[in-house]
């Protein structure tokens, strides 16, 4: 009995709980793949955004979505040429 | 003008035919005229559900190509009077009708009934595009299972490019225990992840094969869970405020219990 009682407390979760996250991570990625203009969308205000603060070749800008195990996250690899010598906080 | 809706999943075998079948059936007995459009050209199922298999003698194609008129066309069920059934072609296939007659045809039907409900076929191709080109409003069918789950996001997003803003959501095949043991993503949880209105939830029921293998739907009477579901989603459609029975998961002590005394 208290061993079966041990089990059942170590058991997993219930598995709807993962089915959950899963699917939320699998429509994500859904979502983007539908959609092209939302990643050229996020990339174009990216930049604009970007560009009042430093220099860059501006089509150098990569923007990816991974999946990290259990959790996505949204990379961009942007190099950078100089920084400006004069930012909107200091306007 | 009368409502016309397409009953749609992407995924298949989630149960759009059934549903069309049972909705139609509860809102034709709530004293409707209802016409149902088996858009699933080729693989016609609609008739054989309805149990109208026999009594098909045009299909929407005969209609397009003016062999003869939409009202000829139409197979009168002979339980509830004021419910129809535009059968499918089954020697044709889905690129053989172009949006433009389908639409003509939604109109035609929207004229003389309250309710057309159109059964889309599964997939997103021509079939799908065909079967929602004419309608106003939709309603997504899926089950609690990740796939379909998946199946219906893609379907709303394509949804909304066509323009059709008003959708409902309707959970299939909820299997309370289940749910109850933290093994099923609940109601709540499917409209977290799509977040779209919920209009009704249909429970597991063996006795949808049962009406299935007699052609007689289940929402014809209430004696099933099942058949009650469609009544109530028919109602809402209606606009009646009837709350939605509450299906979640019970805390862990409560599961925990339920495992001891060996319950699933």
């Amino acid at each position: 009995m208290f061993r079966r009682l041990m089990r059942l407390l170590h058991q997993e979760r219930g598995s709807k709980e993962v089915a959950k996250n899963r699917l939320q991570l699998i429509l994500i990625q859904d979502r983007v793949e539908a959609d092209e203009a939302i990643m050229s969308d996020l990339q174009t205000k990216l930049t604009q955004l970007l560009a009042e603060y430093f220099e860059f070749p501006s089509d150098d800008i990569d923007i990816e979505l991974q999946r990290d195990g259990a959790s996505m996250a949204l990379t961009a690899n942007i190099p950078v040429k100089s920084m400006k010598r004069r930012t909107p906080a200091q306007q | 003008m009368g409502r016309v809706i397409v009953l749609t999943s992407g995924k298949g075998g989630v149960g759009k035919s059934t549903s069309t079948a049972n909705l139609g059936t509860a809102l034709a007995m709530l004293g409707k005229k209802v016409v149902l459009v088996d858009a699933d050209v080729g693989l016609r199922n609609l008739d054989v559900i309805m149990g109208l298999e026999a009594r098909v003698v045009y299909t929407s194609m005969d209609v397009i190509d003016g062999t003869c008129n939409i009202e000829k066309a139409l197979v009168r069920d002979r339980r509830v009077k004021s419910l129809n059934l535009l059968a499918a072609s089954q020697k044709n296939n889905k690129m053989d009708i172009l949006p433009e007659q389908m639409k003509k045809i939604c109109k035609e039907l929207s004229e003389d009934f309250d309710y057309v409900l159109i059964d889309s076929p599964a997939g997103i191709e021509q079939g799908f595009q065909n079967a929602a080109v004419g309608a106003e409003e939709a309603l997504i069918i899926t089950t609690p299972e990740i796939a379909a789950v998946r199946d219906a996001d893609r379907i709303i997003g394509l949804l909304q490019n066509m323009n059709i803003e008003k959708m409902n959501l309707v959970i299939n095949r909820l299997s309370p225990q289940m749910v109850k043991a933290g093994n099923m993503m609940a109601p709540q949880d499917i409209i977290d992840i799509l977040s779209i209105d919920l209009i009704g939830v249909v429970p597991e029921d063996s006795d949808v094969v049962v009406s299935t293998n007699r052609g007689l739907p289940l929402a014809y009477s209430h004696a099933s869970y099942a058949g009650q579901a469609y009544n109530r989603i028919a109602q809402r459609l209606e606009g009646e405020d009837i709350p939605i029975p509450e299906f979640k998961s019970e805390n862990w002590f409560g599961q925990l219990m339920n495992k001891l005394a060996g319950r699933n």
